[in-house]
């Protein structure tokens, strides 16, 4: 059983095996002389084009800049620098979370919510780019598995141990084996090696 | 010995599941990304060429097009690019529009390069990274093949070689 598993798990990772991947290529990029990282992006380009909007209309009326602020990083915070590893958008400073954060920031000013925005990149990068489970349907079996099954083992055991406190009296009669009987036998088997 | 049943059901209710659980996500690549826009209509976009021409992806409805986010910086755009150009000579005449887009780089450093390495289809320029959000591109290169009514044929994550693109474009054309 754990043998087809192991084969499973094996197969699995080399069909995971990416070709040198966006990740990859992003993570480690090779600076060349003509690269010029440093640069600022769009440095002496044309000014950015206005905020592009949704198909769907904003949710909201567009906020004062502290509340739009507050939600740009609180939006940030629970989705996931596509580039890094376990890092939000708030926390990273690659430049795709740092474009990302700019167009949250964007679509917060122009009125769209939280539930919105998410929407839109789940769209476009799938689930994966949320950084924790939405709180709804079968994700709240991830939320609240791990503590049912804690409230569960803490009942078994505490059965368990009830059970152990107050042994029932019949379980306790049959106890032959004293210090004697031990004694006994290994003598006569002591006998029995030594014929 | 003798067997617990109860045991041994509520363990298999409790491993199975998880083991089933483990083996799905171990054949996941973690850093994979979503193709899920795949048969989605694209977003819309108006980019300027390097030369300053607009582009708008509604032009383009009709044909099938090929968009190939890259930069200098990333090695395996280096790798790919002869296969896009030989894409191009091959499927330009027959009617594919292929684009470059340029991904957190600048035409500065994108002109030697594609003059060292050969150009032959338009680079657009992209430098809020909008239209690759919007494509749900988390790095480079990765390449969209447009269906001529629009939708997204097909992504590629990483590298693609001719044989990927021909694989994808002959049955569009």
């Amino acid at each position: 059983m754990s043998a087809v598993w192991s084969l499973v798990w094996l197969g699995g990772l080399a069909l995971a095996e990416p070709l040198p991947s966006a990740a990859d290529a992003a993570a480690a990029p090779v600076p060349t002389a003509a690269a010029a990282p440093a640069a600022p992006v769009g440095a002496g380009q044309p000014p950015p084009e206005a905020p592009a909007p949704l198909a769907e209309p904003p949710a909201l009326a567009p906020p004062d800049e502290a509340t739009a602020r507050a939600l740009t990083e609180e939006v940030s915070r629970g989705l996931r620098c596509p580039v890094c590893q376990g890092l939000s958008v708030a926390d990273s400073n690659a430049d795709s979370a740092r474009a990302m954060h700019t167009r949250i920031g964007e679509l917060v000013r122009l009125g769209y919510s939280r539930e919105q925005i998410e929407a839109y990149f789940v769209d476009r990068y799938g689930e994966w780019v949320r950084l924790a489970p939405p709180r709804e349907g079968l994700h709240w079996l991830i939320w609240l598995g791990p503590a049912a099954l804690l409230v569960v083992g803490a009942v078994a055991l505490a059965a368990r141990s009830r059970g152990a406190a107050a042994p029932p009296p019949a379980a306790a009669a049959p106890a032959p084996a004293t210090p004697d009987a031990y004694r006994a036998r290994f003598l006569s088997e002591l006998d029995d090696e030594g014929r | 010995m003798r067997l617990n049943w109860k045991v041994l059901v509520a363990g298999l209710l409790l491993v199975v599941p998880l083991i089933a659980v483990l083996a799905t996500g171990f054949g996941r690549d973690p850093r994979g990304v979503s193709n899920q826009l795949e048969g989605k209509p694209a977003p819309d976009f108006t980019l300027t060429t390097m030369e300053g021409s607009p582009v708008t992806r509604s032009n383009l409805a009709g044909a099938p097009v090929v968009l190939n986010f890259w930069s200098t910086w990333c090695q395996p755009c280096r790798l790919e690019h002869p296969h896009l150009q030989q894409a191009a000579q091959v499927y330009g005449p027959r009617g594919v529009r292929f684009f470059g887009v340029l991904y957190n780089d600048t035409p500065e450093a994108a002109r030697p390069f594609l003059a060292r390495n050969g150009s032959i289809f338009p680079t657009l320029l992209d430098p809020s990274q909008r239209v690759a959000i919007d494509f749900g591109v988390a790095g480079v290169p990765e390449t969209f093949v447009l269906h001529p009514d629009g939708r997204i044929a097909r992504k590629f994550i990483g590298p693609v070689s001719f044989a990927d693109l021909a694989a994808v474009l002959e049955p569009l054309l």
